[in-house]
């Protein structure tokens, strides 16, 4: 890779980094998970670098390299053998206000119990629409499929998503009474 | 749950982001050696495709080679059942007129031969040939007509102590028109079964016959003869004749030692262009 090249990846790179490593963490559900896929992603994307900097689209072109990567990570065995549904550890802040660490609480059970039990494509496809505000046609560019094809996706998705969310609240009910008996 | 609840839970969800801690150097630096690794194991591979792709096909390719080599020189005529291949070559030559040569004028110019040419020639081939005395003129072509009148086909002969006993070395030189038969007959013609008879074009028009004269020795069929024709693009022919001198006393069980010289070895010399009637 020449200089000039060199630089403009390692520009790409520190800028893109974090962001990369928010959206996988939202594909996976486990930040360890997270920065090996932006790692294995960013690997793959300096590969390429020389065709992608010619293209001028090299954000999109991540984003989709960072979603083939989780998608082949997903169909490893020791992938598929790995259960996301234990407990979740302590970790909440005692200095800040008891409704934001509940509030937040509540966000990464929604990730960790009820987002991961969508489809893996599904739950791509609300990641970038819904956190990386894609429109339907960037989604469709990244998930190399068609518009229809993101559209039926996204709803088949939400629908997926609110029936985990009903589940984890009646458990959690359900926990609670069981608790005050 | 609404779309805007999904968006502000993904958002709340990374709360706890940890720190960042991706260093630009050491991740170029693992890129960087990473790519060398990849290029490397590309070429280790390429040339193991090639190798094993040259060693697959190059013994296929000089078959193939062989084999378009001898159905471009076969002849039309049916060849007889121990002719390996047979070529053919316009006999005699365009312009290939017998000289007539008085055998005094030629003899000097054979004595050339034999020591610049024959006598090295045979003695490459690992034995210590005598002189070969005398060439003389010798009967020739198919109609077996003793030609004494010119010299045009002259035959000289050494015997010498070869690896397997006795043996002998017939050298003939056919001057331009005054060999007979044409190479594609030549095996048909003497070489009938089982006798064995193979001709070959060369790349430099000449015509190359090799013959093995077989019969039967104390009940055993073994190769008695063997001789190599070289048919000259000017007409002229070389023979070379290997056999065994005491044939008759020999006895042994493997009948490839009974000729001394072997196909190539006589090939190689009917081939040798120093070897002509005439300067």
């Amino acid at each position: 890779m020449r200089k000039a090249e060199e630089q403009g990846f390692r520009e790409f790179a520190v800028t893109h980094a974090a962001s990369l490593r928010r959206t996988a963490f939202l594909f996976c559900g486990d930040w360890h998970t997270a920065e090996d896929l932006m790692q294995q992603s960013l690997m793959k994307l300096y590969q390429a670098w020389h065709r992608v900097q010619q293209q001028d689209h090299a954000g999109a072109y991540a984003r989709k390299i960072l979603l083939r990567t989780w998608l082949d990570e997903k169909r490893r065995p020791w992938r598929r053998a790995e259960q996301r549904d234990g407990e979740l550890p302590e970790q909440a802040d005692s200095n800040a206000d008891p409704d934001l660490v509940s509030g937040r609480l509540w966000a990464r059970e929604l990730i960790q119990k009820a987002l991961i039990k969508v489809p893996p494509r599904q739950r791509a496809v609300l990641v970038l629409r819904y956190f990386e505000d894609l429109s339907v046609t960037d989604v469709a560019a990244v998930m190399g499929c068609t518009e229809g094809t993101v559209k039926s996706q996204t709803a088949r998705g939400l629908v997926a998503l609110r029936a985990a969310v009903d589940a984890l609240e009646n458990n959690g009910s359900t926990m609670e009474s069981e608790v005050a008996s | 749950m609404s779309e805007q609840d999904l968006r502000d839970c993904m958002r709340e969800a990374l709360w706890d982001e940890p720190p960042l801690n991706f260093d630009p150097d050491s991740f170029m630096e693992r890129a960087e050696k990473l790519t060398k690794r990849r290029r490397a194991l590309a070429s280790v591979g390429v040339a193991t495709a090639l190798i094993i792709a040259t060693v697959a096909t190059l013994p296929a390719a000089i078959m193939a080679n062989r084999s378009q080599v001898d159905t471009a020189t076969s002849s039309e005529a049916a060849p007889p059942s121990s002719t390996k291949g047979l070529a053919t070559m316009k006999w005699p030559p365009n312009g290939a007129t017998r000289q007539n040569h008085v055998y005094a004028e030629v003899q000097p110019h054979l004595l050339v031969v034999w020591q610049d040419y024959l006598s090295p020639a045979i003695q490459r081939t690992g034995v210590d040939p005598n002189s070969i005395g005398t060439w003389s003129p010798d009967f020739q072509g198919s109609s077996y007509v003793q030609d004494n009148s010119v010299s045009d086909v002259l035959r000289g002969s050494v015997v010498y102590s070869g690896p397997t006993g006795s043996a002998q070395l017939d050298v003939t030189i056919a001057g331009p028109g005054a060999w007979d038969p044409a190479p594609d007959q030549l095996c048909q013609k003497y070489y009938s079964e089982p006798s064995t008879c193979t001709s070959t074009a060369q790349g430099d028009g000449s015509v190359l016959v090799i013959g093995e004269y077989m019969r039967d020795v104390q009940g055993k069929r073994v190769p008695a003869e063997r001789s190599a024709f070289h048919y000259r693009p000017d007409g002229s022919v070389v023979m070379m004749r290997s056999s065994n001198a005491m044939i008759s006393s020999v006895q042994k069980s493997s009948t490839d030692d009974l000729i001394p010289l072997t196909g190539e070895q006589l090939a190689a010399m009917a081939s040798n262009r120093g070897i002509t009637l005439t300067p």
